[in-house]
């Protein structure tokens, strides 16, 4: 269990889980915690492994070394009672052409339950409906557009009331609104279930994820809470937007020994300092101070700057490449 | 959500888990398509054409024979090779059956579900209509086989048919594309024909293009009967080892 999960279940667990193909490596022995409950968003760049770790964990591929539980049970002996539990979404997920909607929806939910026909009816009515396929319902799937396949792949990954949703890139493929329409559902699905999705769409992450990891070139570099990872990510910055003759102020905070960089962007050509900080406490209480008691300038704006998960994102994976 | 309260949860557990459902499946998809009876007309065309030519040449005095090791035999074969070649490798190709498999199944169970729709087709839709309706054009014409020999023949055409099931399922859980899959069977047919003429006894017999003539054997009664008895009963044997080779290829395969 990684440290701040300590109360809450863990629904995935690997030690050292490993996957080589054709003796490649494409997978380098990674340590993952999931918590209940929490929309986790596996972040990497394209052939990172995400896939390659999805399928492990679904028993589509077997691990080379390593292990893994989900729900507490060992992926290698309990493929099937884990399946049981989950729902998945392939990256291009794929359904007989012939089928509609609702006959693919049916199909999917009879693996799970045998009855009440009623019953089971209502379940796919109310998937259709969550994944707004309703008036589709009734179209062979061939003719679908990647949207509407992707919508039925999250309806029909939810039909048995999983404790835990799989989504392989769940949103790659779609347009603005049908990925808003996507992370709508993940939402609204996170009060009833683990969501542990891949996806290198890093706004995404940031608007509905709570915890992230990443994977770059086959190993884990990173995982927490998002909000840790934002804040924690080398010290702060601070944002002053002012007019006036900035000279003064430039000079003033480069000589204080708890700012780090200083830089200056302009918008809408008013100029905005950047102050990147050691000391966040001296920071917050100093260096508005210290600015305003320039007399040549007016501040306008003054703020902390969160760090963005695409700049995280690209250190880290940049720093484990060029750690190699 | 109150009916979720309702739901029966399924019980297959093992091999069998989806079982039920794949071979609900695959009999729908056999049987409740047009293409199927599309499939059916042109297989009966073939057929019953070839026993009809076969009764206006008054092919001496047998003409059940041809009908069973030609008709039923090679034209059947080729239907089964036809009909089932994409079975495991189109779904390999199109991702449905990883789709398949991320659901609560066993891989047994893809491949016998195949197996057994396929033979439900086989049985069903070549062994009996196409058997019932020569029979029926056999007594009308006065060449009537007595009824128990050729339910005989048409047991062992059947097995004769499944083998070439088997032998798909096989090839398409082995091979990644279509091409084998459809062109070993081919060619197996091909090459027991050119070489059953080389053999003599129980090899000849044994070949694929063999068992066809050994169809007709079992129709005739006697030591020649039991004979075609003891070849397919090999022919069950082998398609055992076929669907075994089958699902053990297809367990370790990866998605």
């Amino acid at each position: 269990m990684s440290p701040g999960t300590e109360q809450t279940p863990v629904i995935i667990s690997t030690r050292g889980l490993a996957k080589s193909y054709r003796g490649v490596q494409s997978l380098k022995g990674i340590d993952l915690t999931v918590p209940e409950h929490s929309i986790f968003g596996f972040l990497g760049p394209n052939g990172a492994g995400k896939t390659t770790v999805i399928k492990l964990l679904l028993g589509l591929a077997r691990p080379t070394s390593g292990t893994a539980t989900v729900f507490g049970l060992d992926i290698a002996g309990h493929s099937r009672a884990i399946r049981r539990r989950v729902g998945y979404l392939a990256q291009d997920p794929r359904f007989y052409d012939k089928m509609t909607a609702r006959e693919t929806l049916r199909f999917s939910a009879r693996f799970f339950y045998t009855g009440p026909k009623r019953a089971i009816e209502q379940r796919v009515a109310q998937a259709l409906e969550l994944a707004g396929l309703s008036d589709s319902a009734d179209r062979p799937t061939k003719g679908f557009s990647g949207g509407e396949r992707q919508r039925l792949g999250i309806a029909q990954a939810q039909i048995n009331h999983p404790d835990l949703l799989v989504l392989d890139e769940p949103a790659a493929a779609l347009d603005p609104i049908g990925r808003r329409d996507v992370l709508q559902v993940m939402e609204r699905l996170r009060q009833h279930t683990t969501i542990f999705y891949s996806t290198h769409l890093l706004d995404d992450v940031q608007r509905v994820s709570d915890t992230v990891a990443i994977l770059s070139k086959s190993t884990l570099v990173a995982q927490a809470p998002i909000d840790e990872l934002l804040t924690a990510s080398g010290g702060a910055t601070y944002s002053v937007a002012m007019r006036g003759d900035s000279k003064t102020v430039w000079r003033r905070l480069k000589e204080q020994p708890w700012v780090s960089a200083l830089s200056v962007s302009h918008a809408n050509a008013i100029p905005h300092l950047q102050v990147a900080v050691r000391d966040e406490a001296r920071a917050e209480r100093d260096l508005l101070r210290l600015v305003m008691a320039d007399p040549a300038v007016t501040v306008l704006e003054f703020g902390r700057t969160r760090h963005n998960l695409e700049d995280i994102f690209v250190n880290l994976v940049e720093g484990a490449e060029h750690g190699r | 959500m109150a009916a979720d309260l309702a739901f029966q949860p399924a019980h297959d557990r093992g091999w069998r888990s989806g079982l039920g459902v794949l071979l609900r499946h695959e009999i729908q998809s056999f049987w409740g398509t047009r293409t199927w009876w599309v499939q059916l007309g042109a297989w009966t065309f073939l057929i019953q054409g070839l026993l009809l030519n076969s009764l206006a040449r008054a092919h001496h005095g047998a003409p059940g024979t041809e009908f069973i090791s030609v008709g039923m035999g090679t034209f059947g074969a080729l239907g089964m090779i036809v009909i089932t070649h994409n079975a495991v490798v189109g779904e390999k190709q199109s991702g449905t059956a990883a789709w398949i498999m991320s659901k609560p199944v066993s891989r047994s169970a893809f491949i016998l579900a195949k197996f057994l729709g396929a033979l439900t087709g086989a049985l069903a839709g070549v062994v009996a209509v196409e058997g019932a309706a020569a029979y029926a054009v056999l007594a009308a014409t006065g060449h009537s086989p007595a009824a128990f020999t050729y339910l005989r023949a048409m047991a062992a055409v059947a097995i004769y048919l499944l083998f070439f099931v088997a032998l798909s399922l096989c090839l398409g859980a082995f091979f990644t594309s279509r091409g084998p899959v459809l062109a070993i069977p081919l060619i197996a047919i091909l090459a027991g024909q050119l070489l059953r003429f080389n053999l003599a006894g129980i090899g000849a017999a044994l070949l694929p293009a063999g068992h066809s003539q050994v169809s007709v054997s079992a129709s005739s009664g006697g030591p020649a009967a039991t004979a075609a008895l003891a070849v397919s009963a090999i022919y069950a044997v082998l398609i055992i080892a076929l669907l075994a080779g089958a699902i053990t290829r297809f367990t370790r395969e990866e998605s």
